[in-house]
Protein backbone atom coordinates (compact mmCIF):
# COMPACT_ATOMS: atom_id res chain seq x y z
CA UNK A 1 0.00 0.00 0.00
CA UNK A 2 1.26 3.46 -0.90
CA UNK A 3 3.22 5.01 1.94
CA UNK A 4 1.81 8.44 2.63
CA UNK A 5 3.27 11.48 4.35
CA UNK A 6 0.96 14.29 5.48
CA UNK A 7 2.01 17.96 5.17
CA UNK A 8 0.51 20.47 7.59
CA UNK A 9 0.63 24.13 6.53
CA UNK A 10 2.20 26.90 8.51
CA UNK A 11 1.07 30.45 9.18
CA UNK A 12 0.63 32.41 5.97
CA UNK A 13 -1.49 29.70 4.33
CA UNK A 14 -4.73 31.13 5.73
CA UNK A 15 -7.25 32.54 3.31
CA UNK A 16 -10.67 34.06 4.09
CA UNK A 17 -13.42 31.53 3.45
CA UNK A 18 -11.24 28.56 4.34
CA UNK A 19 -13.05 25.53 5.70
CA UNK A 20 -16.57 26.73 4.85
CA UNK A 21 -17.19 23.79 2.49
CA UNK A 22 -15.97 21.22 5.01
CA UNK A 23 -17.89 22.82 7.87
CA UNK A 24 -21.17 22.67 6.00
CA UNK A 25 -20.83 19.15 4.63
CA UNK A 26 -18.56 17.10 6.89
CA UNK A 27 -19.82 16.55 10.47
CA UNK A 28 -16.48 15.34 11.84
CA UNK A 29 -14.84 18.57 10.65
CA UNK A 30 -17.62 20.74 12.10
CA UNK A 31 -17.37 18.95 15.46
CA UNK A 32 -13.61 19.51 15.58
CA UNK A 33 -14.02 23.21 14.85
CA UNK A 34 -16.82 23.67 17.39
CA UNK A 35 -14.77 21.94 20.07
CA UNK A 36 -11.79 24.13 19.22
CA UNK A 37 -13.95 27.26 19.49
CA UNK A 38 -14.97 26.22 22.97
CA UNK A 39 -11.41 25.49 24.03
CA UNK A 40 -10.04 28.75 22.58
CA UNK A 41 -12.87 31.00 23.68
CA UNK A 42 -13.64 32.53 20.30
CA UNK A 43 -15.70 31.49 17.29
CA UNK A 44 -13.37 29.85 14.78
CA UNK A 45 -15.99 29.83 12.03
CA UNK A 46 -16.12 33.62 12.31
CA UNK A 47 -12.32 33.73 12.17
CA UNK A 48 -12.23 31.53 9.01
CA UNK A 49 -14.36 34.14 7.24
CA UNK A 50 -12.75 37.29 8.60
CA UNK A 51 -9.75 38.75 6.78
CA UNK A 52 -9.24 41.08 9.76
CA UNK A 53 -8.93 38.23 12.27
CA UNK A 54 -6.81 36.18 9.88
CA UNK A 55 -4.22 38.97 9.87
CA UNK A 56 -3.59 38.51 13.59
CA UNK A 57 -1.20 35.87 14.87
CA UNK A 58 -3.23 35.26 18.03
CA UNK A 59 -6.25 34.12 15.99
CA UNK A 60 -4.56 32.59 12.94
CA UNK A 61 -2.54 29.98 14.78
CA UNK A 62 -5.44 28.30 16.62
CA UNK A 63 -7.57 28.63 13.48
CA UNK A 64 -5.03 26.88 11.24
CA UNK A 65 -4.32 24.19 13.82
CA UNK A 66 -8.00 23.30 14.18
CA UNK A 67 -8.55 23.51 10.41
CA UNK A 68 -5.67 21.16 9.64
CA UNK A 69 -6.64 18.62 12.27
CA UNK A 70 -10.28 18.78 11.14
CA UNK A 71 -9.28 18.15 7.53
CA UNK A 72 -7.00 15.32 8.63
CA UNK A 73 -9.92 13.65 10.42
CA UNK A 74 -12.15 14.18 7.40
CA UNK A 75 -9.48 12.59 5.20
CA UNK A 76 -9.16 9.58 7.49
CA UNK A 77 -12.94 9.15 7.34
CA UNK A 78 -13.01 9.44 3.57
CA UNK A 79 -10.05 7.10 3.11
CA UNK A 80 -9.87 4.80 6.15
CA UNK A 81 -7.23 2.55 4.58
CA UNK A 82 -4.79 5.38 3.98
CA UNK A 83 -1.33 4.19 5.02
CA UNK A 84 0.01 7.25 6.82
CA UNK A 85 3.59 6.59 7.88
CA UNK A 86 4.84 10.12 8.46
CA UNK A 87 4.05 13.78 8.75
CA UNK A 88 5.76 17.15 8.52
CA UNK A 89 4.25 20.40 9.72
CA UNK A 90 5.80 23.69 8.80
CA UNK A 91 6.34 25.64 12.03
CA UNK A 92 2.82 26.03 13.50
CA UNK A 93 1.84 23.01 11.40
CA UNK A 94 3.84 20.82 13.76
CA UNK A 95 1.05 21.17 16.33
CA UNK A 96 -1.77 19.63 14.24
CA UNK A 97 0.82 17.08 13.08
CA UNK A 98 1.56 16.07 16.68
CA UNK A 99 -2.17 15.96 17.45
CA UNK A 100 -2.85 13.84 14.34
CA UNK A 101 -0.12 11.43 15.37
CA UNK A 102 -1.69 11.17 18.87
CA UNK A 103 1.41 12.53 20.58
CA UNK A 104 -0.69 15.41 21.89
CA UNK A 105 -4.37 15.23 22.76
CA UNK A 106 -6.54 17.71 20.92
CA UNK A 107 -7.58 19.83 23.88
CA UNK A 108 -4.07 20.18 25.27
CA UNK A 109 -2.75 20.91 21.78
CA UNK A 110 -5.29 23.66 21.13
CA UNK A 111 -4.58 25.27 24.50
CA UNK A 112 -0.88 25.12 23.79
CA UNK A 113 -1.30 26.73 20.38
CA UNK A 114 -3.47 29.48 21.88
CA UNK A 115 -0.75 30.29 24.38
CA UNK A 116 1.95 30.13 21.73
CA UNK A 117 -0.08 32.48 19.54
CA UNK A 118 -0.61 34.93 22.38
CA UNK A 119 3.09 34.99 23.30
CA UNK A 120 4.18 35.38 19.69
CA UNK A 121 1.68 38.17 19.09
CA UNK A 122 3.21 40.07 22.01
CA UNK A 123 6.73 39.62 20.65
CA UNK A 124 5.47 40.80 17.24
CA UNK A 125 4.03 43.92 18.81
CA UNK A 126 7.20 44.63 20.77
CA UNK A 127 9.75 44.80 17.97
CA UNK A 128 9.60 46.19 14.42
CA UNK A 129 10.49 43.12 12.46
CA UNK A 130 10.10 41.80 8.94
CA UNK A 131 10.95 38.94 6.61
CA UNK A 132 12.08 38.57 3.01
CA UNK A 133 12.25 35.60 0.66
CA UNK A 134 15.52 35.03 -1.20
CA UNK A 135 15.02 33.23 -4.52
CA UNK A 136 17.57 30.78 -5.93
CA UNK A 137 19.74 31.48 -2.92
CA UNK A 138 23.43 30.90 -2.51
CA UNK A 139 22.77 29.73 1.04
CA UNK A 140 26.32 30.11 2.30
CA UNK A 141 26.49 33.67 1.03
CA UNK A 142 23.11 34.49 2.58
CA UNK A 143 24.33 33.15 5.91
CA UNK A 144 27.56 35.09 5.62
CA UNK A 145 25.90 38.41 4.76
CA UNK A 146 23.33 38.02 7.54
CA UNK A 147 26.08 37.25 10.05
CA UNK A 148 27.99 40.38 8.98
CA UNK A 149 24.98 42.64 9.51
CA UNK A 150 23.36 40.98 12.51
CA UNK A 151 23.84 42.40 16.02
CA UNK A 152 22.30 41.41 19.35
CA UNK A 153 20.07 44.48 19.25
CA UNK A 154 19.19 44.22 15.59
CA UNK A 155 19.43 40.61 14.48
CA UNK A 156 18.90 39.14 11.04
CA UNK A 157 19.25 35.48 10.09
CA UNK A 158 17.81 32.74 7.92
CA UNK A 159 14.46 31.78 9.42
CA UNK A 160 13.18 29.23 6.90
CA UNK A 161 15.14 26.81 4.75
CA UNK A 162 12.13 26.03 2.55
CA UNK A 163 13.45 24.50 -0.65
CA UNK A 164 16.52 24.60 -2.89
CA UNK A 165 14.90 27.57 -4.61
CA UNK A 166 13.89 29.57 -1.58
CA UNK A 167 15.06 30.61 1.86
CA UNK A 168 13.51 33.31 4.03
CA UNK A 169 15.47 35.73 6.16
CA UNK A 170 13.96 37.52 9.13
CA UNK A 171 14.82 39.88 11.92
CA UNK A 172 14.86 43.53 12.89
CA UNK A 173 13.32 45.75 10.19
CA UNK A 174 16.46 47.77 9.57
CA UNK A 175 18.78 44.76 9.57
CA UNK A 176 16.54 42.90 7.10
CA UNK A 177 16.58 45.94 4.79
CA UNK A 178 20.36 46.16 4.93
CA UNK A 179 20.76 42.45 4.29
CA UNK A 180 18.24 42.57 1.44
CA UNK A 181 20.14 45.37 -0.29
CA UNK A 182 23.44 43.59 0.04
CA UNK A 183 21.98 40.29 -1.18
CA UNK A 184 20.50 41.84 -4.28
CA UNK A 185 23.45 44.12 -5.07
CA UNK A 186 26.45 41.99 -4.17
CA UNK A 187 24.85 38.58 -4.26
CA UNK A 188 22.71 39.25 -7.36
CA UNK A 189 19.85 37.39 -5.75
CA UNK A 190 16.21 38.34 -6.08
CA UNK A 191 14.77 39.46 -2.76
CA UNK A 192 11.03 39.65 -2.14
CA UNK A 193 9.68 41.43 0.93
CA UNK A 194 7.03 39.36 2.66
CA UNK A 195 3.87 40.67 4.21
CA UNK A 196 4.04 39.01 7.62
CA UNK A 197 3.24 39.71 11.27
CA UNK A 198 6.76 39.31 12.53
CA UNK A 199 10.09 37.60 12.07
CA UNK A 200 9.24 34.18 13.46
CA UNK A 201 12.06 31.69 13.98
CA UNK A 202 14.60 34.35 14.86
CA UNK A 203 16.08 35.41 18.23
CA UNK A 204 13.41 38.14 18.43
CA UNK A 205 11.11 35.42 19.73
CA UNK A 206 13.27 34.53 22.72
CA UNK A 207 10.63 35.74 25.18
CA UNK A 208 7.94 33.61 23.50
CA UNK A 209 10.27 30.67 23.72
CA UNK A 210 10.85 31.12 27.43
CA UNK A 211 7.17 31.61 28.21
CA UNK A 212 6.17 28.63 26.07
CA UNK A 213 8.77 26.55 27.90
CA UNK A 214 7.00 27.26 31.19
CA UNK A 215 3.67 26.10 29.77
CA UNK A 216 5.23 23.02 28.15
CA UNK A 217 6.52 21.82 31.54
CA UNK A 218 3.00 20.73 32.40
CA UNK A 219 2.34 18.93 29.11
CA UNK A 220 2.90 15.21 28.66
CA UNK A 221 3.38 13.66 25.24
CA UNK A 222 2.63 10.13 24.05
CA UNK A 223 4.36 7.82 21.59
CA UNK A 224 3.60 8.75 17.98
CA UNK A 225 1.32 6.69 15.74
CA UNK A 226 3.39 7.85 12.80
CA UNK A 227 6.71 9.66 12.55
CA UNK A 228 6.67 13.47 12.80
CA UNK A 229 9.96 14.99 11.68
CA UNK A 230 10.97 18.11 13.61
CA UNK A 231 11.67 21.26 11.55
CA UNK A 232 14.08 22.45 14.17
CA UNK A 233 16.34 19.46 14.74
CA UNK A 234 15.63 17.32 11.64
CA UNK A 235 14.95 14.29 13.83
CA UNK A 236 11.65 12.59 14.72
CA UNK A 237 9.71 13.95 17.69
CA UNK A 238 9.56 11.59 20.65
CA UNK A 239 7.58 11.90 23.87
CA UNK A 240 10.88 12.69 25.58
CA UNK A 241 12.20 15.41 23.25
CA UNK A 242 8.97 17.11 22.10
CA UNK A 243 8.60 19.74 24.84
CA UNK A 244 12.18 20.88 24.62
CA UNK A 245 12.15 21.07 20.80
CA UNK A 246 8.84 22.95 20.68
CA UNK A 247 10.23 25.50 23.13
CA UNK A 248 13.20 26.22 20.87
CA UNK A 249 11.15 25.96 17.65
CA UNK A 250 9.70 29.49 17.84
CA UNK A 251 13.14 31.11 17.79
CA UNK A 252 15.09 28.61 15.64
CA UNK A 253 15.13 28.26 11.86
CA UNK A 254 12.85 25.73 10.14
CA UNK A 255 14.41 23.11 7.86
CA UNK A 256 11.47 21.96 5.75
CA UNK A 257 13.60 20.89 2.79
CA UNK A 258 15.87 18.70 4.91
CA UNK A 259 12.85 17.14 6.63
CA UNK A 260 11.26 16.19 3.31
CA UNK A 261 14.48 14.62 2.04
CA UNK A 262 15.01 12.72 5.25
CA UNK A 263 11.45 11.46 5.39
CA UNK A 264 11.56 10.17 1.81
CA UNK A 265 14.69 8.27 2.69
CA UNK A 266 13.89 7.03 6.21
CA UNK A 267 10.14 6.40 5.88
CA UNK A 268 10.09 5.59 2.15
CA UNK A 269 7.27 8.06 1.55
CA UNK A 270 5.78 7.63 -1.92
CA UNK A 271 3.20 10.41 -1.81
CA UNK A 272 2.84 13.56 0.23
CA UNK A 273 -0.68 14.83 0.86
CA UNK A 274 -0.93 18.51 1.76
CA UNK A 275 -3.75 19.45 4.08
CA UNK A 276 -3.65 23.15 3.21
CA UNK A 277 -5.08 25.73 2.92
CA UNK A 278 -3.10 26.47 -0.24
CA UNK A 279 -0.47 24.35 -1.94
CA UNK A 280 2.72 26.05 -0.82
CA UNK A 281 4.24 22.96 0.76
CA UNK A 282 3.53 20.80 -2.31
CA UNK A 283 5.35 23.35 -4.42
CA UNK A 284 8.35 23.16 -2.09
CA UNK A 285 8.23 19.35 -2.26
CA UNK A 286 8.35 19.48 -6.04
CA UNK A 287 11.38 21.76 -5.85
CA UNK A 288 13.02 19.36 -3.41
CA UNK A 289 12.26 16.02 -5.10
CA UNK A 290 10.47 15.71 -8.41
CA UNK A 291 9.94 11.96 -8.16
CA UNK A 292 7.81 11.79 -5.05
CA UNK A 293 4.00 11.92 -5.47
CA UNK A 294 2.01 14.97 -4.44
CA UNK A 295 -1.66 15.54 -3.71
CA UNK A 296 -3.63 18.26 -2.05
CA UNK A 297 -6.92 18.06 -0.14
CA UNK A 298 -7.37 21.68 0.93
CA UNK A 299 -10.96 21.89 -0.31
CA UNK A 300 -13.84 19.42 -0.08
CA UNK A 301 -13.96 19.18 -3.86
CA UNK A 302 -10.32 18.13 -4.00
CA UNK A 303 -10.78 15.67 -1.16
CA UNK A 304 -13.74 14.04 -2.90
CA UNK A 305 -11.72 13.66 -6.08
CA UNK A 306 -8.72 12.37 -4.16
CA UNK A 307 -7.47 8.86 -4.77
CA UNK A 308 -4.03 7.30 -4.72
CA UNK B 1 12.44 37.08 -31.13
CA UNK B 2 8.82 36.54 -32.13
CA UNK B 3 5.89 36.69 -29.79
CA UNK B 4 5.35 32.95 -30.29
CA UNK B 5 8.90 32.17 -29.23
CA UNK B 6 8.58 34.29 -26.10
CA UNK B 7 5.23 32.71 -25.27
CA UNK B 8 6.69 29.23 -25.63
CA UNK B 9 9.39 30.03 -23.07
CA UNK B 10 6.88 31.70 -20.72
CA UNK B 11 4.67 28.62 -21.00
CA UNK B 12 7.53 26.32 -20.18
CA UNK B 13 8.62 28.34 -17.13
CA UNK B 14 5.14 29.09 -15.80
CA UNK B 15 3.99 25.47 -16.24
CA UNK B 16 6.99 24.32 -14.25
CA UNK B 17 6.56 26.90 -11.48
CA UNK B 18 2.79 26.59 -11.13
CA UNK B 19 2.52 22.85 -11.75
CA UNK B 20 -0.14 23.23 -14.46
CA UNK B 21 -0.33 21.99 -18.07
CA UNK B 22 1.22 24.18 -20.74
CA UNK B 23 -2.14 24.27 -22.51
CA UNK B 24 -3.58 26.25 -19.62
CA UNK B 25 -0.97 28.97 -20.04
CA UNK B 26 -2.75 31.05 -22.68
CA UNK B 27 -2.29 34.76 -23.37
CA UNK B 28 -5.60 35.69 -21.73
CA UNK B 29 -5.03 33.63 -18.56
CA UNK B 30 -4.94 35.75 -15.42
CA UNK B 31 -1.90 34.59 -13.47
CA UNK B 32 -3.34 34.88 -9.99
CA UNK B 33 -7.01 34.13 -10.64
CA UNK B 34 -6.86 31.53 -13.41
CA UNK B 35 -3.54 29.89 -12.65
CA UNK B 36 -3.68 30.09 -8.83
CA UNK B 37 -0.28 31.73 -8.54
CA UNK B 38 0.64 33.43 -5.28
CA UNK B 39 2.74 36.57 -5.23
CA UNK B 40 5.98 34.65 -4.71
CA UNK B 41 5.21 32.48 -7.75
CA UNK B 42 5.11 35.62 -9.90
CA UNK B 43 8.54 36.63 -8.59
CA UNK B 44 9.93 33.16 -9.24
CA UNK B 45 8.62 33.20 -12.81
CA UNK B 46 10.15 36.64 -13.40
CA UNK B 47 13.41 35.41 -11.93
CA UNK B 48 13.53 32.43 -14.31
CA UNK B 49 12.65 34.65 -17.28
CA UNK B 50 15.42 37.06 -16.38
CA UNK B 51 17.93 34.24 -16.43
CA UNK B 52 16.58 32.68 -19.63
CA UNK B 53 16.50 35.90 -21.65
CA UNK B 54 19.30 37.75 -19.87
CA UNK B 55 17.10 40.78 -19.21
CA UNK B 56 15.98 42.78 -16.19
CA UNK B 57 12.36 42.48 -15.04
CA UNK B 58 10.54 44.14 -12.17
CA UNK B 59 7.78 41.97 -10.82
CA UNK B 60 5.58 44.97 -11.38
CA UNK B 61 2.01 45.03 -10.10
CA UNK B 62 0.88 46.01 -13.59
CA UNK B 63 1.21 42.41 -14.73
CA UNK B 64 -2.06 40.51 -14.66
CA UNK B 65 -2.14 38.06 -17.53
CA UNK B 66 0.27 35.81 -19.40
CA UNK B 67 -0.13 38.23 -22.32
CA UNK B 68 1.18 41.04 -20.09
CA UNK B 69 4.22 38.94 -19.24
CA UNK B 70 4.94 38.19 -22.91
CA UNK B 71 4.59 41.87 -23.88
CA UNK B 72 6.83 42.93 -21.01
CA UNK B 73 9.54 40.42 -21.90
CA UNK B 74 9.43 41.52 -25.55
CA UNK B 75 9.70 45.16 -24.56
CA UNK B 76 12.75 44.46 -22.39
CA UNK B 77 14.32 42.36 -25.15
CA UNK B 78 13.91 45.23 -27.62
CA UNK B 79 15.39 47.80 -25.28
CA UNK B 80 18.37 45.48 -24.79
CA UNK B 81 19.21 45.37 -28.53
Amino acid sequence: MTKVGILFSGQGAQVPGMGKDFYEKIPVFAETIDQASEICGFDLTECFGSSEMLKQTKYVQPALCAFSYGVFKALKNAAPDLNVVGGIGLSLGEYPALIASSMLDFETGMKLVSKRAEFMQEDCDRHQSSMAAILKPDVELVEKICAEISTDEKPVSIANYNSPKQVVIGGDDEAVKKASEKLSEEGKMRVVELNVNGAFHTPLFRTSSQRLGEVLKAVSFKDPEFVIESNTDKIPFTKENAAEILQRQVMSPTHFAACVEKMIKDCEIETFIEIGPGETLSKFVRQIDRNVGRASVETLEKMQKFSL
Amino acid sequence: MTKEEVLAKVQEIAAEQLDVDKEEIVLTANIKDDLDADSLDVFEIMNELEDSFDIQLDADEGIQTIGDVVDYVQKQLESKD
